[in-house]
This record gives structure tokens, C-alpha cells and sequence, in this order.
């Protein structure tokens, strides 16, 4: 569905990404893993248009999205969420949610039901402005709110940063549930999570795709996971 | 982009033509307005120079700087008024401007620079304003809007004296220039206005060298103010607003900021340009108004043409170079800058 | 007392119009992240717009609608032709922005002429009201009412309406918007031409209030970065505090010690870039 050849994406003068390939797949959840400033982050937004690609070729559902603006890119059927959730602090739960919406309003109903039953705590502080929400529900907020249009793909940022156990609990139900309809393209320094949810893994170094494959054979190999992430499953740091 | 030596080659030879020129003038005319309109185009040539060092080398644009060119100005011309037209009262007018100068750029600048560019435009304008204010009330000092008229010693009072005096103190301003630019912190300045994060990364302190620019930019501002005053025999709050400063901007940005004769190449245009648009005013009435020209042709300038007059010829010159290259070698040469 | 009072009065007069003024340039800037130093030219246009518009036809109605589309139309050419081209690039945009100022100034001048014009208030709102031995003046009770409306009805499109929405999320995070599909660019221009209008319409009403027009009114737009800065960027009601405030402070002071107006409200916008540079009620940042 997705595919991305030979990125190379430059920040300022620094060249962040320096060729990376990969591909996902529908009904799949691709993980993208790797130690800080590797390049995960960059390689979602330059697929999302935020910091357009230098070289490469990006293409989606059959079609070229690179060099393209991002709202265009969005409306193709990409729905992001970034690091930080990215939540309007100043706008209510709901026009959180709103203002997403770009077909009628009432067709849009039986979307925002979706999200509510996936996410019922939103639905407790729907007039609540978002900012006064805890970390957790934020994120809840923005994949919802990533999940109004029908998104055939999404892009989620290091969802369970920061959040407690039992938090990251609910968003891996929640995650399972979602990628049934749509495909994640997700990036996580938390390989714990990402193993309970990921299909497929794509390894990120110095800028460039390094390894992938099946996420079970990942689990298996502890060497891989200390070379490249710095820790492995366990915690035993390289 | 960092000005090389090798540049600076053409740019002595042209220098060197110019200065012959005005020097020769006064050997063909006798002509009160032509001396009058040359050493105001070096002159002001001077204050947007002082202001290009600000914006074309520092990449800060300052709304204010006015207010260093009116202390001058009205240095001498209090001085000039209470002690009367003589070379020492000069001499302590010249030294006041200087020592004003160094406190006001040291004050302004500590409480101005350290904010962002968009608030540090907003600040120096709205000191320009407190010294324009200044200027207006206190009467007594400055004689208001009315300003101050006097006389200047006799041993400068001949015009043709005058005129080479004016012109060697511009010369020597520019001289003055060229040594900031080219010494270290000149480099330093160059490297903050392409990124000053960087710049602040590599270990400068950004803040000390933005207050060295804005004391030399407001010390050569204030010199350039006194020569004025002198020139015109005559200060007033004009010299303290801020069309004086947008004056600097324009000049500066029509001959090119970030060069070193830009601003008097831009001086000499609009001076120039402004009396040729003003005898048209007798054909047409639309020719009166003719700052709109001016403002039309800096808006067109900062959209297309950043690089002003010196910018582009800088541009057909390595398009030149790159084609004799060319033909000389058959071969295509990395691209001189 | 009456003294007090009429100082006042006065005061929130003065600073809901440059609250008017400032709320379009702190919009224009929360979303687009432009300053738009040529904003205080807008103000001059809609008083020579009103004033001449009004003392031709005799209807202040006329005069206000007038007046705030000039402010628009010029707002949108200026927007389209000239801002567009300099988003995200600082230096630029003051370059330009201040250009615009020097071009609009000029252009001004070349329409009206130099010189100051008289502004009369209209019949209907001249005058003065006794309220318990005290004497108000109308037309400045007619500016606190009416600029309260609008201040009520933009507050309404911002936050009840989904281009308000928009424009709230915009100032706090444009990728974000555009990473929703929305092209915010197009924003751009409505929000520009707006803040403009708001800033002509400050004008327009500030014509009568000093029963003349003139080049001096270009002052305005100092103060309106003052109220900016002091009440926060992006946003409104901040700005109309801080209008409030400022109009006082400098009806209070100027009472006192009229030369030192000004430079009071300078001293007040440099304190707090110094303390707290996002303003006492700013609103942008990202979640």
C-alpha cells in the first residue's frame, strides 16, 4: 500500500535520512524501531509532507504522494499522529474531533461512535478543552481523531511515551482493534509494546533502513535488538 | 555568503575610479548644487553604510536607527549655538557624538538585541520614537521641529574646503568599514546573519558581537549625522525620524545589502533618481509623489532582486567570467563565487 | 472626580480603537506568523476613508462600511500580491511589510493630500450625556458600545463557528492543520484582509474622537505593537485588555506629564518583552 524508495530528507544543512526503503503492507502493523535520532520521526513526516523529501520516491495506494503538500497528501487517506500527540490545547475534546471532519457532519456520526466506543474515556470530557486532558487521553484523542476520515493508513509517533502501564495497556487493545480496518506504519523506541502489537519491523540507523522482516524473529534474536536499540527486551543494554 | 578577498579586487578599482572623480570635480565646476549634491550622496552614503552593517552583515534590521544620525546632527548643532563657530567647539561636538553614540548603541542594543528580530524592529522603533519626542519638547535644547541654524568655523566655510573635507571623511568611513568587515569579528558578524544558532553553537557569544555591530553601525551613524549638520548648516528633529531610517533601508537595499559600496551606490541612485523624477513633476503631477517610486521599486527589489545594483552586477560578472573560462579552456570550470 | 471619570471614559474610548487596530495585527500574526508592520497604515486609511466619505455624503453609516472595505480590498490586494511570497522568511517579511507602510503612506498623501482634515462627529452621536452632575461624551460612550459588539461578534465566529476553529487551531499549530487535510493557506488571506478591515474600522472611528485626520495618526501603529506585545500574541482577548490598559495609562499619564505618554507605554512593552515576552495571555505553542 505504501512504499517509499532511496529517502534522503535534509533538515537545515543536516541530512537526516540517507536512503531509506520500505514498504507496508494493508491489515498489517509495521513497526519502525531504532535508537534516538536515527531518523524514525523524519521518515513520517517526510512520507506526511512535513519535511518533503530531498531525493526518493514515495508512493501510495499505486500512486506518487512525494513532493506533494501535505493537506493533499492527508487527503489521500493518511491520517498522522505525531510525537506529542499534536492535540489544539485551546479547542474542546470535540472540535478537537470536528474539526478533522471533512465530509458531512452526519455521515461523520457513525465515524465519531467508532471512536468513542474504542476510546470511552473521550467521551466522559467531550467538552473539556483538550489541554486539561491527562498524556494518555491525549494520545487517545489524536489517533481518534486520526481515525474520523476513513484513513487507510496511519502514522503514529511513539505512542506510549511517557504513559503508565496500565494506560499502554488500553492503547494496545485499542491498536489491535484499529489495525483490523486500517494499516499502522508505527515508530517505537519501546520494543516491549511494539512486540504486542507489530506484524512487521523495518530497523533504522544512521538514517538508513538497516534490517527487517517478521516481528517475531526480531524477538528471538537478542544480539539484533542490543546492536541497533541499545537495549534488548529484557533491558540488558549492549 | 562570506565576501572574498578576490572580490574586493574590482571593488578597489572601482572605488579608485569614483574618488578620482569627485576629486577632479571641483577643477570644472564651481557649481554650489553639484557640491552639494555629491557630498550628500556620500554623506548619506555613510549613514546607510553604517546601517548596512547592521542588516546586510549582521542580518538584524533595526527601525531606529535614526536616532544615532540626529544625536550626531544636533551635537553639532548645540555646540555650534553655545560655544560658538569655532574648530574646538567642533572638535568637542565630534568627540559628544562619538561618546553618545558608544552609550546609546551600548543601551539600546543590551535591552533590544536579545529578543527576536520581528520585537527588536519593534523596540528600536519605538526608541527611535522616544528620541524623536525628545527632540520635538525639549525646545530650549534643540529648538523643536524649528531646529537649530548656525554657523560653522570659518576655516571650513569655503565651499571647495568643505567639499574635499566631506568627502575625505567619507572615504575614511568607508576605509573604516572595509577593516570591520574583513578583521575576525567581521567574519563573526557574517557567520551570525547566515545562522545565528550555529554561530551560537561554534561558541560565540551572539549577544557581545550583535552590541560591537551596534555600536560601530551607531558610532559611524552618528559621525555621518555631525557631517551633515555641517553640510547643511542646520539640524532639526528630521534627522530623527524614521523615514531618515527607511532612508538607510532603501538606500541600502537598492544598491545592495551585504556589500561594501552598495549602500553609496543606492545613496547615488536615489539621490539622483530623485531629482531626475522631480523635474518630471513639472510634466506631470504623478512625478511629484515621486517616493512612491521608490517604495514601489524597494518592494519590487526585496521580492525579486535582493541582491540590489551590486548584486546584480556581481551576477553578470560570473556569468562573464564563467564564459570566458569556457571558451578559454573548452572546459567547464567550478563556479567562482 | 468628573475629571477622573472623563479620563476614563476617554481612555477605554482611545484604547478599544486601538484595540480594533492591534486584535487584527495580533490575529494576522498568531496565524500567519507575519508582523505586519504596515498595519498602522491600514488605520490611517480607514480615517481618511471615513472622514472624507462622511463630510462627501453626509451618512456616517455610509462611512464605517466604506471605510472598513477599503481596508479590506487594499488588505487582500496586498496579501495575494506581496505577503504570500515572503511566509516563513523573517527578514523578509519586515522588509516588506515595512515597504508596504512607506507605500501606502505616500499613497495616502497623494490621495488626501499632507495636511490634517477636520473629522466632525455626526449630529446624531455628538454631545454630551449628564449622568449624575458628571458630563460623558456621547460618541465615546457610541465607541465603547460599538466596538464591544464587535469584539462580541468576532469572539462569536471564533469560537463557535468552524472557521473560527480553524483559525484557533491554526495559531497553535499549522502542521497539525495541514496534516488534517486542511490547506491552511487559504486561511491566510481571509484572516489578513480581516485584520486589516478591524484596523480601518479603528480608524474610522477614531476620525471624530480627535475631530481630525492627519499623517500623525501613523503613530498608531507603535502603539499598537505595544498592546500586542503586552497582551500576547494571537490572542484577542488579551489584546483587548491590553487596549484597555494602554488607552488608560496613556489618558492618565498624558493628563500628568503629557510628554511622558509614550514613552511610559514603551517602557511597559519593553518590561515585559524582557520578563515575559509571549505576553500576560498568549495563546500559541503547540499542545
Amino acid at each position: 500500500m505504501l512504499t517509499c524508495s532511496g529517502l534522503h530528507t535534509y533538515i537545515e544543512q543536516f541530512h537526516i535520512l540517507q536512503g531509506v526503503d520500505l514498504e507496508v503492507k494493508r491489515g498489517e502493523l509495521t513497526v519502525l524501531l531504532g535508537r534516538n535520532g536515527a531518523g524514525k520521526t523524519t521518515t513520517l513526516r517526510t512520507i506526511m509532507g512535513l519535511n518533503p523529501p530531498a531525493r526518493g520516491k514515495i508512493e501510495f495506494e499505486g500512486e506518487v504522494v512525494s513532493g506533494l503538500p501535505t493537506h493533499v497528501i492527508a487527503r489521500r487517506g493518511i491520517g498522522y499522529v505525531p510525537e506529542d500527540a499534536g492535540i489544539f490545547t485551546d479547542l474542546t475534546v470535540l472540535e478537537n474531533l470536528r474539526i478533522a471532519v471533512r465530509k458531512k457532519e452526519s455521515e461523520a456520526r457513525k465515524r465519531m461512535d467508532y471512536i468513542l466506543e474504542l476510546f470511552p474515556d473521550l467521551f466522559k470530557f467531550l467538552n473539556r478543552k483538550a489541554g486539561n486532558l491527562s498524556g494518555g487521553q491525549k494520545q487517545m484523542l489524536s489517533i481518534g481523531r486520526a481515525l474520523v476520515n476513513e484513513n487507510k493508513l496511519l502514522l503514529i509517533d511513539e505512542p506510549s511515551k511517557g504513559l503508565a502501564p496500565v494506560v499502554v495497556n488500553n492503547l494496545v487493545s485499542a491498536i489491535n482493534e484499529i489495525k483490523k480496518h486500517t494499516a499502522v506504519l508505527l515508530v517505537e523506541q519501546n520494543l516491549g509494546f511494539a512486540s504486542r502489537i507489530s506484524d512487521k519491523f523495518y530497523i533504522i540507523d544512521n538514517g538508513k533502513t538497516a534490517l527487517n522482516g517478521n516481528m517475531p524473529q526480531l524477538l528471538e534474536d537478542r544480539g539484533t535488538q542490543r546492536q541497533y536499540m541499545g537495549v534488548d527486551i529484557k533491558g540488558v543494554p549492549n | 555568503m562570506i565576501q572574498n578577498k578576490k572580490y574586493s579586487m574590482d571593488s578597489a578599482v572601482i572605488v579608485s575610479l569614483l574618488v578620482g572623480i569627485v576629486v577632479i570635480i571641483p577643477m570644472f565646476t564651481d557649481s554650489r548644487s553639484v557640491f552639494n549634491l555629491i557630498t550628500n550622496i556620500c554623506i548619506m552614503g555613510v549613514f546607510a553604510m553604517s546601517y548596512n552593517i547592521l542588516l546586510g552583515y549582521t542580518g538584524i534590521i533595526s527601525l531606529g536607527h535614526a536616532l544615532f544620525f540626529g544625536t550626531g546632527a544636533y551635537c553639532v548643532g548645540i555646540a555650534m549655538k553655545s560655544f560658538g563657530p569655532t574648530l574646538w567647539a567642533l572638535a568637542l561636538a565630534v568627540f559628544m557624538a562619538l561618546i553618545l553614540a558608544v552609550l546609546a548603541g551600548l543601551v539600546t542594543g543590551y535591552l533590544s538585541l536579545r529578543v527576536k528580530d520581528i520585537y527588536y524592529a519593534m523596540i528600536t522603533l519605538a526608541f527611535a520614537e522616544m528620541f524623536f519626542v525628545v527632540g520635538e519638547k525639549w525646545r530650549d535644547a534643540t529648538g523643536g521641529t524649528d531646529g537649530i541654524s548656525f554657523r560653522i568655523p570659518e576655516m571650513i566655510q569655503n565651499k571647495v574646503v568643505l567639499y574635499y573635507l566631506l568627502i575625505v571623511f567619507s572615504f575614511l568611513m568607508l576605509i573604516l568599514a572595509y577593516q570591520l568587515i574583513n578583521s575576525p569579528v567581521g567574519r563573526v558578524l557574517q557567520a551570525i546573519r547566515e545562522n545565528e544558532q550555529r554561530a551560537e553553537a561554534l561558541g560565540y557569544n551572539v549577544l557581545h558581537y550583535k552590541l560591537i555591530s551596534n555600536v560601530f553601525a551607531g558610532i559611524m551613524a552618528s559621525l555621518a549625522g555631525t557631517a551633515f549638520a555641517i553640510s547643511q548648516k542646520f539640524a532639526n528633529t528630521g534627522t530623527l525620524t524614521i523615514e531618515k531610517t527607511l532612508d538607510a533601508l532603501l538606500m541600502t537595499i537598492i544598491g545592495g545589502a551585504g556589500t561594501l559600496l552598495g549602500p553609496f551606490i543606492g545613496s547615488a541612485v536615489m539621490f539622483l533618481l530623485r531629482d531626475w523624477l522631480a523635474t518630471l513633476g513639472n510634466l506631470h503631477p504623478l512625478f511629484e509623489r515621486w517616493y512612491i517610486f521608490f517604495g514601489l521599486l524597494y518592494i519590487l527589489l526585496v521580492l525579486f532582486m535582493p541582491g540590489g545594483v551590486m548584486g546584480a552586477y556581481s551576477r553578470v560578472k560570473t556569468y562573464y567570467q564563467f564564459r570566458k573560462k569556457r571558451s578559454d579552456t573548452g572546459k567547464e570550470p567550478g563556479l567562482k563565487l | 472626580m468628573d475629571v477622573f471619570i472623563t479620563l476614563t471614559i476617554n481612555g477605554i474610548a482611545t484604547g478599544m480603537l486601538i484595540f480594533l487596530l492591534a486584535a487584527g495585527l495580533s490575529l494576522i500574526f498568531g496565524l500567519m506568523k507575519v508582523m505586519n508592520f504596515a498595519h498602522g497604515s491600514f488605520f490611517m486609511l480607514g480615517a481618511y476613508m471615513g472622514t472624507w466619505c462622511y463630510v462627501s455624503s453626509g451618512s456616517f453609516l455610509l462611512s464605517i462600511v466604506l471605510g472598513v472595505i477599503s481596508g479590506a480590498v487594499v488588505g487582500l490586494i496586498v496579501e495575494r500580491l506581496v505577503i504570500s511570497r515572503v511566509y516563513n522568511n523573517h527578514l523578509g517579511q519586515v522588509l516588506i511589510t515595512v515597504g508596504v507602510m512607506m507605500l501606502l503612506n505616500e499613497l495616502i498623501k497623494v490621495v488626501w493630500g499632507p495636511n490634517v482634515i477636520a473629522s466632525p462627529v455626526p449630529p446624531a452621536l455628538s454631545g454630551l450625556l449628564e449622568v449624575g452632575g458628571i458630563s460623558i461624551s456621547i460618541y465615546k460612550l457610541f465607541i465603547i458600545a460599538f466596538a464591544l459588539s464587535v469584539t462580541l461578534l468576532v469572539n462569536l465566529i471564533l469560537n463557535r463557528s468552524r472557521l473560527g476553529m480553524i483559525i484557533r487551531a491554526g495559531t497553535q499549530n499549522p502542521e497539525m492543520v495541514k496534516a488534517l487535510g486542511i490547506r491552511i493557506e487559504s486561511f491566510f488571506s481571509l484572516v489578513f484582509l480581516f485584520g486589516t478591515a478591524l484596523a480601518a474600522l479603528g480608524g474610522v472611528l477614531m476620525g471624530p474622537a480627535q475631530n481630525q485626520v492627519g499623517s500623525y495618526y501613523q503613530q498608531y501603529m507603535m502603539l499598537g505593537f505595544i498592546v500586542v506585545v503586552i497582551g500576547g500574541m494571537g490572542s484577542f482577548t488579551g489584546a483587548m485588555l491590553s487596549g484597555i490598559l494602554i488607552g488608560l495609562v496613556s489618558n492618565y499619564v498624558a493628563w500628568v506629564f503629557p510628554e511622558a505618554a509614550m514613552a511610559v507605554n514603551v517602557l511597559l512593552m519593553a518590561v515585559i518583552l524582557l520578563i515575559k515576552p509571549e505576553g500576560l495571555f498568549s495563546v500559541g505553542g503547540k499542545a
